[in-house]
């Protein structure tokens, strides 16, 4: 099957943002900012399976990018309740100052 | 460049100017901003790639109700400053961009100058057939046999208007066996029994027609009619029409619309000089009915149906209840021809159907067959299969809407649904648990009342002092703590 926009372009935009994701968790030192690029990097590979889905005629990368969806809200809730029971004992979430296990 | 493209690079571009402005972005707000509008740019490419139902949860779920809880947390907690203090690992940032650049590359590069990734199609899965019954006659066992079947595959007592489920066989040629159910007696020589091709991917129901006459040495015939499961177009449902009645004529099904509209005009005609032409057909009581003009001006859905030619596949729109008919093709539009004065009105009509209704999602085979009789009486019509509950197949809705999604999720994907369900269920009560403020059961809540009320600066001193808590133990108190 022939695209206008061919799958290869899809995926190498959702490389990108997955890369661009990846640099926000490794160089940021806020715990939201970091948890904001795990975001983006699990958005950019929900893109990648739309396309290929597309690329298929396959509706199941469809079921995957919901169940992805379904997971990340879940993970959202908990980890920002972790960044909050955080910033309640350390009165900061700068992830330098929690380093707990030196070495 | 289409115009399909410039949007891509144009949505696209935009989608990675906003991670940037995410990542570089010195307010935590103007970063959570700035995602909301990669997600909403991610939610368009969902568009263009036909995934409209994951486009909207996208928007409702991540730009609505995620980045709602992030921009929440940030405010809460008043972390919009994040310039990043403790700068000791300075040389971390131009690294691990340079060596995200050249992973791009490293991959990119070969994909676009390469020619793209190989992707292999969607491999077609066995052919898969039913067996329908729609011939004049009685039960029949139907028998398939092939080179690549390692036993025949039986269908037995398959009655008149029945059909067997979609059976998955491999692809090849097969020769179709009818027998009598009845002491199960060949219906034909084996030289003579119809063969069938099927390749992969192809869905076929299996239609056996025709009659025995041994007189004249016309034996029943099979038609191959094509399935499909997947996809008619949105609001309407597909029909698969075939002819297995009428040797002589061609046949069309037509839409009469809600009037019910086969007009039959009667009418006087004369020649030019006054004379009624029909002289045979008018008497003194009825002097003027001389012809019967058929007008269907209504929509036609399958026409040049042949007898057993070719299955027509039409989409026409769904409806609860469509008046129908089965015509006779050669007296559309047009005057009943003079050398049959009486008109062949009703046999002009075939078939009537009121009440048939057409539902989106579905394909409907519609076999126009001769019912089985007895004895020598008028062969009649029949459609096989009337109250759709047999032949009828339910397709999958349009790719990527939610009624197609839907139907996956909760079929094949019930399991996994259900184990999401209780996953959230999880998270919410762990965030009740985390955010529950620092608990202290009842009884460490009296201690500590109790321990205040005698010796609290006692208890300081010496707890400062060696490092431990002290605990005093006191008789409970019977006064209320209000008191205090």
């Amino acid at each position: 099957m022939d695209f206008v926009v061919p799958t290869e372009f899809f995926f190498v935009l959702s490389l990108v943002l997955f890369v661009l994701g990846a640099l926000g968790v490794l160089l940021r030192k806020n715990a939201i900012l970091v948890f904001m690029s795990v975001e983006l990097m699990l958005n950019s590979a929900n893109l990648a399976l739309v396309a290929f889905a597309r690329q298929w005629n396959s509706l199941n990368g469809h079921i995957f990018v919901f169940f992805v969806m379904t997971v990340a809200a879940a993970e959202v809730a908990v980890g920002l309740a972790l960044i909050v029971a955080i910033f309640k004992s350390k009165r900061s979430i700068n992830i330098d100052d929690l380093h707990q296990m030196e070495g | 460049m289409g115009l399909e493209l410039a949007f891509f690079l144009a949505i696209g571009g935009l989608a990675v100017l906003f991670a940037v402005g995410m990542l570089l972005s010195e307010n935590a707000v103007h970063s959570a901003l700035f995602l909301i509008g990669n997600f909403g740019c991610v939610a368009m490419l969902f568009l263009m790639l036909d995934a409209p139902f994951i486009g909207m949860v996208q928007i409702v779920v991540y730009t609505g109700a995620i980045m709602v809880l992030f921009l929440f947390v940030i405010m809460l907690l008043g972390a919009e400053q994040t310039t990043d203090t403790d700068r000791r690992f300075r040389w971390l940032t131009g690294t691990a961009t340079a060596l995200a650049i050249a992973f791009i590359a490293a991959i990119a590069v070969p994909m676009v100058i390469g020619g793209g990734l190989v992707l292999p199609e969607g491999q077609p899965g066995l052919p898969q057939v039913r067996i329908v019954h729609g011939a004049n006659l009685d039960n029949l066992n139907v028998t398939l046999t092939g080179d690549s079947l390692e036993e025949p595959l039986v269908i037995e007592d398959l009655a008149f208007g029945e059909a067997s489920d979609f059976i998955e066989v491999p692809a090849g040629e097969y020769s179709v066996m009818l027998a009598q159910a009845e002491g199960n007696t060949a219906l034909m020589p084996p030289s003579m029994s119809p063969t069938i091709s099927l390749e992969a991917g192809d869905v076929f129901s299996v239609l056996a027609y025709g009659t025995l006459d041994t007189n004249t040495g016309s034996f029943p015939d099979v038609a191959l009619l094509p399935n499909e499961f997947v996809n008619t177009p949105d609001d309407e449902g597909r029909i698969v029409a075939f002819n297995a009645y009428d040797q002589e004529r061609t046949l069309a099904l037509v839409d009469l619309g809600a009037d019910q509209r086969v007009t039959v005009v009667e009418r006087d005609v004369r020649d030019e000089e006054g004379n009624v032409v029909y002289a045979e057909r008018a008497s003194e009581e009825d002097p003027l009915v001389a012809q019967r003009e058929i007008v269907i001006a209504d929509r036609v859905i399958a026409d040049n149906l042949t007898y057993g030619g070719e299955p027509v596949v039409v989409t026409y729109p769904e409806g609860e209840d469509y008046n129908l008919a089965v015509v006779d093709m050669t007296n559309f539009d047009s005057y009943i021809q003079p050398n049959d004065p009486q008109g062949s009105i009703q046999d002009s009509v075939v078939m009537r159907l009121t009440g048939y209704p057409i539902s989106t999602a579905t394909e409907q085979t519609f076999v126009i067959a001769t019912e089985p009789t007895t004895a020598d009486a008028q062969p009649r019509p029949t459609l096989l299969d009337s109250d759709q509950t047999v032949l009828l197949i339910e397709t999958l809705a349009g790719f990527g809407s939610p009624l197609a999604i839907g139907q996956i999720l909760f079929t094949d994907y019930l399991l996994p649904v259900n184990m999401v369900g209780f996953l959230l269920l999880v998270a919410l009560v762990g965030v009740i648990v985390m955010s529950r403020p620092a608990g202290l059961s009842p009884e460490q809540k009296r201690r500590r009342a109790v321990r205040r009320r005698v010796s609290r600066p006692l208890v300081n001193v010496i707890s400062q002092q060696t490092g431990t808590d002290v605990y005093v133990d006191v008789p409970r108190l019977d006064q209320p703590e209000s008191g205090d």
